[in-house]
């Protein structure tokens, strides 16, 4: 789902605080209601609609770095006409998981489809990224993901402003914001141990997938790794003169962050990229990769490029298009060198990319769940019903939210990551992952409850 | 003959399918074998050589069985993996990558993944000789019902293929096959036709071979007496041969003779043969055999004689008498005058009498040693006391074979 962040000046520090957004229908439960098609549908969750509501955490004022606050969400599958491969269903029968059929499409990202009967008895489908761990062999699967840095040129009022990912970062001296992400713990291994299992020296995406689904797995050799290419750097440009739309830039006078900080209209965005991925990146990208479109401190708003207004700001989203039968999956994220919306660097692509290895359809039509809500993302009153890993747990949300991962790199850096939330954490028992936990850094001890009104169990309840 | 196609639903009791099919000249049975106890095989190919658990192997690579055969296994491409099969099922698994069902705990296999959802699969197997029959145990990576192949091979010619049906849980099940004519078998392939995601990733167990001994078996022959006759057959397939005394080695067990007399000669009995029937020798080696064959000459003596002649001057008779042998050749031969008249007499020779047979006291002419197919021939003489005719019973003694 896409990120948004929304900003508001306090004092000398800027308050920030995450929202949601789902402008699409609602059903009267509360529950989004996604669309059948939901191709045009913008998909995210609101956690506070309007700024008076969105004032929480005490934690936020005082003496501490106080940072924007960014979410995160997903855009909709898109069709596309582009005859390429796609996504590979493959098949999960396991218990109460049901066989599905299997519709073999080409070069496409591995993938397997489950079908499951959920605490409220319902049967949901889906499809995730990787391979199946109910399969009898475990091995290691690997998704291509390629970094494409995105050097944004935005000229306004106050001057033009180059946000390069590839140059030397004056706010993180020795580094580019290439290198902070491709040495970051989403490509690099460590030592994981979650819910006092060991996972493994890995990258952070594949620990996250064993311990979603330990009880399959255990300490077999099942992976799933992120093969990192970078790309050649692509060229947009913003605002004055600019061809991909409007454009602000947002010097640190204003902000108090580290450098500038650049908007850009997040539809703006998403349109550039798929022009890009379908134009000079057609020979590299295609379905059976994952371009993961960098930007260095340009984030994004709906509608707008105003950084302190409602809309503003979305570090990143992922989101795919259809190719044929097959699925595009892509997404852009801020490396956040300016450090203007909080510490550590990947804790949006920690979130966003969890999402798209369990969510890679973000539509309505497929990886729904029950409806939940008053948690993370969602705040109470409101529902969600899509298997949106990060969005439970999304940082300053309704607690209890992420226990972030904070991961001293081997280049000196030190790397947030989001926790997430088990795929048990959406359907309910029998519990899959790590026992007793719903998520991957202790904090769910329970499965979710039905929405409205929502909420968590824990292990006392 | 081709399309011999057999299916079997895994859960009947082993039951024997027949397939016979043609390759090239040769007219083979091939049966199907559903359980690994009824393949019985001799030899196996163990994936452990291949090394450890996740161990890649590339499209085509070489193995050896325990018994030493090679083999060229290919897959659709480069990716399969040894896998070793989980003593405990997750989360308790460790030191492993195979789950499933049926395969033995422990054990390595061969997996045909792509390292995704996908598979390299079919697994063929090309002998460096060829084999009776091969057969393994085979499970889908995806769980649920699959339905197992193995079609066996004669160079290019197809001996047939063979099905079975997993149960619903997708666990292992046996599939192999026995070419009960010949060692004809010079390839198998492993395959699924029906299944549950890939078709073509599946993990392959252990391979079971029925193969041609390679025991050396030593197999003494001997003709008595040495050209009386010859020994000729097959040690295991391989022609056995011997007109005096040899010795055939051969890597089969099972030997057949027949003993062949030479001329003159007929068939007396075996020595050492385990089965005679008559000229026929079968025999099951467990080591080294001596066998003889025993020949009798046979003695066939035919004879012609001259008219008496008298010389007037002396009055003595004379004949000539040829002595003929078609048989075996002999030492010894004599012609007997039997019954002579009173007051007639041999004089030449003179003095000799034959005691050998009645009527005793008969001479007779000493015709010597005759060759096989050979003949002699020498002049008789009588003298008489008056007019009595000179008759008399012709009897030819022989003696031999020597």
């Amino acid at each position: 789902m896409k990120t948004k962040t929304v900003v508001f000046p306090h004092a000398s520090a800027l308050f920030a605080t995450t929202r949601d957004r789902h402008p699409q229908r609602r059903d009267p439960s509360g529950t989004n209601g996604n669309g059948a098609a939901g191709l045009a549908t913008w998909r995210a969750s609101i956690l506070c609609v309007a700024v008076a509501v969105c004032v929480w955490a005490p934690s936020a004022f005082g003496q501490q770095k106080h940072y924007i606050k960014g979410t995160v969400k997903a855009i909709p599958v898109h069709d596309l006409t582009a005859a390429e491969g796609g996504i590979q269903p493959a098949v999960v029968p396991e218990g109460r998981f049901k066989a599905d059929t299997v519709t073999p499409v080409k070069p496409p990202l591995p993938s397997w489809n489950y079908s499951v009967v959920a605490y409220d008895t319902k049967t949901y489908t889906g499809t995730i990224l990787g391979r199946s761990p109910y399969y009898n062999g475990k091995t290691t699967t690997t998704l291509q993901a390629q970094i494409v840095p995105l050097i944004i040129t935005i000229k306004d009022a106050n001057g033009t402003v180059v946000y390069d990912p590839t140059a030397a970062d004056t706010c993180a001296p020795g580094h580019t914001g290439v290198d902070i992400i491709v040495n970051s713990p989403l490509f690099t291994n460590n030592a994981w141990t979650m819910n006092s299992l060991s996972m493994g020296n890995t990258q952070y995406e594949d620990a996250n997938q064993r311990a979603e689904f330990w009880s399959l797995l255990g300490n077999t050799p099942f992976h799933l790794t992120l093969q990192e290419s970078t790309l050649s750097a692509q060229s947009l440009s913003f605002g004055t003169g600019g061809t991909s739309g409007p454009g602000s830039n947002y010097p640190t006078s204003v902000t108090s962050a580290c450098e500038e900080l650049g908007v850009v209209e997040t539809n703006d965005m998403n349109n550039a990229i798929q022009t890009l991925i379908t134009g000079s990146l057609a020979a590299s990208v295609n379905v059976g990769t994952i371009p993961l479109f960098l930007t260095k401190n340009v984030v994004m708003s709906d509608g707008d490029t105003n950084l302190f207004g409602p809309n503003c700001c979305t570090l990143g989203f992922h989101s795919a298009f259809t190719v044929g039968t097959n699925l595009q999956v892509y997404g852009p994220f801020v490396v956040d060198t300016a450090q203007a919306f909080g510490p550590g660097f990947t804790g949006t692509m920690a979130h966003e990319v969890g999402e798209a290895i369990n969510d890679p359809y973000p539509s309505g039509s497929t990886n729904q769940t029950p409806p939940w809500g008053n948690q993370g993302q969602v705040p109470a009153g409101q529902c969600q019903n899509n298997f949106e890993v990060g969005d439970p747990l999304s940082g300053g949300g309704v607690p209890p939210t992420s226990n972030n991962w904070v991961i001293a790199g081997a280049n000196g850096l030190t790397y947030d990551l989001q926790e997430l939330a088990f795929f048990s954490w959406f359907y309910g028992d029998p519990d899959l992952g790590t026992a007793g936990f719903y998520s991957n850094h202790g904090t769910f001890t329970g499965h979710s409850k039905a929405c409205p009104p929502g909420g968590t169990f824990s292990a006392s309840n | 003959m081709s399309n011999f196609t057999r299916s079997t639903q895994f859960s009947l009791a082993a039951g024997l399918f027949l397939l016979t099919a043609t390759a090239g000249n040769v007219s083979d049975t091939v049966v199907q074998v559903t359980t690994l106890t009824n393949q019985a095989a001799d030899s196996t190919i163990n994936w452990t050589q291949l090394g450890a658990d996740q161990t890649a192997v590339s499209a085509s690579f070489g193995v050896t069985s325990t018994a030493g055969l090679s083999a060229t296994v290919g897959l659709a491409a480069t990716g399969g993996l040894a896998t070793v099969v989980c003593s405990t099922a997750p989360p308790n698994a460790t030191n492993c990558s195979w789950t499933g069902t049926g395969l033995p705990t422990g054990s390595e296999a061969l997996w045909t993944t792509d390292g995704a959802n996908g598979g390299h699969g079919p697994v063929t197997l090309t002998f460096g000789s060829s084999i009776f029959g091969a057969g393994a145990l085979i499970q889908a990576d995806a769980p649920g019902q699959f339905t197992a192949q193995i079609q066996a091979f004669n160079g290019a010619a197809s001996l047939g293929s063979f099905t079975a049906l997993s149960d619903s849980a997708g666990d292992a099940v046996y599939i192999g096959l026995k070419d009960t004519t010949a060692a004809h078998v010079s390839k198998v392939v492993f395959s699924l036709t029906a299944c549950h995601g890939s078709c073509a990733d599946f993990a392959l167990g252990t391979i079971q071979l029925n193969t041609p001994s390679t025991t050396a078996y030593v197999l003494n022959l001997a003709v008595t007496p040495a050209n009386g006759g010859t020994i000729s057959g097959t040690l295991n397939g391989a022609p056995a041969s011997c007109s005096s005394t040899c010795s055939v080695t051969g890597t089969g067990s099972s030997a057949t003779l027949t003993a062949t007399p030479a001329a003159g000669y007929t068939f007396a009995s075996w020595t050492g043969c385990p089965t005679p029937s008559g000229a026929t020798c079968t025999a099951t080696l467990s080591g080294t055999l001596n066998i003889s064959a025993a020949f009798t000459g046979s003695t066939s003596l035919t004879y012609t004689q001259g008219a008496l002649v008298q010389n007037r001057s002396t009055g003595i008779f004379s004949r000539t008498v040829t002595v003929t042998n078609s048989g075996t050749a002999i030492a010894a031969s004599a012609y007997v005058a039997d019954g002579l008249p009173v007051g007639v007499s041999m004089v030449s020779p003179s003095g000799t009498t034959d005691s050998s047979a009645p009527p005793s006291g008969s001479p007779y002419l000493e015709l010597g040693a005759i060759g096989g197919g050979g003949s002699v021939t020498k002049t008789i003489q009588f003298s008489r006391t008056g007019t009595q005719a000179i008759t008399y019973t012709t009897r030819i003694l022989g003696a031999g074979p020597r």
